[in-house]
């Protein structure tokens, strides 16, 4: 009963940071692949937005902010086999966050701010994730789904700073007049607002896609794979060394199966430290899987000018 | 005091009906391993019958038997065609599968009954029984709720306790090899349960309606509710299942009595971490050995 190795599709060797495919050049590099399909991805895109009219940008647009939160909920529920139906609750505390700061004036940068609330969700999705990780099944789906009803809660109860029913007013950010006019000089293209967050919305989808591909491929994703193809088996002590040691193919076969005799006293601390390293894994890809709720949920917010990001907190915590 | 005993009392009368809702669940669960995330839109639908025929005959009890029956042969319905084919999958499908019921059911309510809030008529009065000069909170209607879910759970207990279909259920519940080698059922057994679970459904759902209004989201606070009282209560166990629907009837009323009605949801979340961090599998849990 070792961990599945022909799960993983590219050979790694991740214990010498290095990743090579046998072989292969500089294409055999996952990372610089997964960097270049996703460079080409985002120069497309730009091209795109100068071909089509800035409405439909700004529908393009709106499909980036949803990406992330997919992606996150890809890898925590198909890869990681952790049902979560509070995503909508994390998407929800991005964008409250992100609403929050900017709503001053002379707020932090946009970026900063995204980057501030993605961290906040992130210590939020942790937070939530050590709670979750041990349960499992239905039991789970209880209670993402208890926080996804339950956290609106609170911008009903704090209505004077998170807007109660009709949810909070959100600034636009705006690309700074150094970065308008050196794009303006430089390419000719013109910065609206709409379009600037269509351009930030998808290199933060695609950069959230970058980060989340190369963990999927990493020791961990092929730890969260094992977790949900059978829990005990993957925390057993054969196979989360095999998990770690440098090369998954030949570590499993070198890996002795499950110890059949064991005393009864080493039994239990082994179960002690199983179910300690599943729920470490668990709540890593909760919160990683967070994190990109939360930057879902920032650039969520930022677009609506006029009307108000959250639209109400029932709508921004959703839970399907 | 007076305030207390009349948070308590609707504590009490709400808990009820939570727990009739977490039982459903938990029938459902005991026989299949799937939790119906659908069960609360089914009882709206069904409810949206009963007003139906309210409506046309006046009659409450016509309603009632109306809102039983579809409940039945839709619970029924939806385990043969949708269930079924999902059934020995992965446990991730058949959640999603349920959970694309209660969206799906949502929408063919507001397609056929409208969006509209419509007001559903109590049967007994609303007005609360005077002691003395003070008016408490309890009023006939709520007496009604009370009985009309004991008097369902005892039905439900003697069908399971002491008839041979009941014993039958139990058997492919337990375990469905053992049941089909000695000649039960099996399939037939767990549509069964699926209907009985939602005729118990649609008696919660026409009970939360009487006095109130109803639209097709009308459910959707008590699906979650009735489904954290059926985790709390261990997913597993009809006692725990009412244990857990007062324990969170009481606590979301003292909640919104005392501190705000916007923090109900937040503490019914409060409850259910708290009880699932101490023992993760519920409150009347059997410890079940897991297997590689």
């Amino acid at each position: 009963m070792t961990v599945e190795a022909g799960s993983t599709d590219t050979k790694t060797t991740s214990a010498e940071g290095a990743v090579k495919r046998p072989g292969g050049g500089l294409l055999g590099s996952t990372f610089l692949r997964h960097a270049g399909l996703m460079l080409l991805a985002y120069v497309g895109i730009l091209l795109l937005l100068q071909v089509i009219d800035p409405f439909r940008g700004s529908q393009l647009g709106e499909m980036a902010y949803f990406i992330p939160a997919v992606a996150g909920l890809t890898v925590l529920t198909g890869l990681n086999g952790q049902i979560s139906l509070g995503h909508g609750a994390l998407m929800a505390v991005g964008a409250y966050t992100t609403a929050l700061m900017l709503d001053e004036r002379e707020g932090p940068p946009y970026l900063l701010v995204v980057l501030l609330s993605v961290l906040t969700t992130v210590a939020l999705g942790a937070l939530v994730g050590a709670a979750a990780a041990r349960l499992h099944g239905p039991y789970l789906a209880g209670a993402t789904l208890a926080l996804a009803v339950g956290l609106p809660g609170l911008a009903l109860t704090f209505e004077e700073t998170l807007g109660g029913e009709q949810g909070l007013q959100v600034r636009p950010p705006r690309a700074s007049d150094g970065l308008e006019s050196f794009v303006e000089d430089t390419i000719g293209w013109e910065l609206r607002t709409q379009t600037y967050l269509a351009y930030i919305g998808w290199a933060l989808a695609l950069l959230v896609l970058f980060l989340l591909s190369n963990l999927v491929v990493s020791r961990y994703g092929r730890t969260w794979r094992a977790v949900r193809d059978d829990e005990v088996a993957a925390s057993s002590p054969a196979s989360t060394w095999a998990a770690r040691a440098s090369s998954p193919s030949s570590s499993a076969r070198r890996a002795p199966a499950w110890p059949a005799r064991s005393s009864p006293s080493s039994r239990g601390s082994r179960l002690r430290r199983r179910s300690r390293s599943c729920c470490r894994s668990a709540c890593s890809s909760a919160s990683s899987s967070a994190g990109s709720a939360a930057s879902s949920g920032a650039s969520w917010a930022a677009p609506c000018s006029s009307s108000c990001a959250p639209r109400s907190p029932t709508s921004a915590g959703a839970p399907v | 005091v007076q305030q207390f005993v009349n948070i308590t009392l609707n504590g009490v009368t709400v808990g009820f009906i939570y727990a009739a809702f977490a039982l459903c669940l938990v029938l459902i669960f005991r026989a299949t391993r799937i939790v119906n995330f659908g069960q609360g839109a089914q009882a709206m639908f069904t409810t949206f019958i009963a007003l139906e025929v309210l409506q046309r005959t006046e009659s409450y009890w016509l309603a009632l038997l109306a809102a039983l029956v579809s409940g039945f042969v839709l619970g029924g319905v939806i385990e043969r065609l949708i269930i079924r084919p999902v059934e020995n999958g992965p446990e991730i499908n058949a959640v999603i599968v349920t959970l694309g019921l209660f969206v799906g059911l949502i929408a063919l309510a507001a397609i056929v009954f409208g969006n509209a809030f419509e007001g559903f008529q109590a049967p007994f009065g609303v007005r609360g029984i005077e002691v003395g000069d003070a008016t408490i909170a309890l009023t006939p209607n709520n007496i009604y709720n009370v009985l009309a879910v004991l008097i369902a759970m005892a039905l439900l207990l003697a069908l399971f306790r002491f008839t041979s279909l009941g014993l039958q259920m139990r058997a492919s519940a337990f375990g469905q090899e053992v049941a089909r080698l000695l000649g039960v059922r099996v399939g037939r057994m767990l549509t069964l349960g699926w209907a009985l679970a939602g005729m118990f459904g649609s008696l919660a759902g026409i009970l939360i309606a009487g006095g109130s209004f109803i639209s097709p989201n009308f459910m959707d606070g008590v699906v979650v509710f009735g489904f954290v009282a059926a985790v709390l209560g261990g997913l597993d166990s009809f006692v725990g299942a009412v244990v857990g629907g007062l324990v969170l009837g009481l606590t979301t009323n003292y909640v919104q009595g005392y501190v705000g009605q916007e923090l109900q949801t937040l503490a019914a979340l409060a409850i259910l971490m708290a009880v699932l961090l101490v023992k993760p599998g519920g409150l009347f849990s059997s410890s079940v050995a897991r297997r590689v």
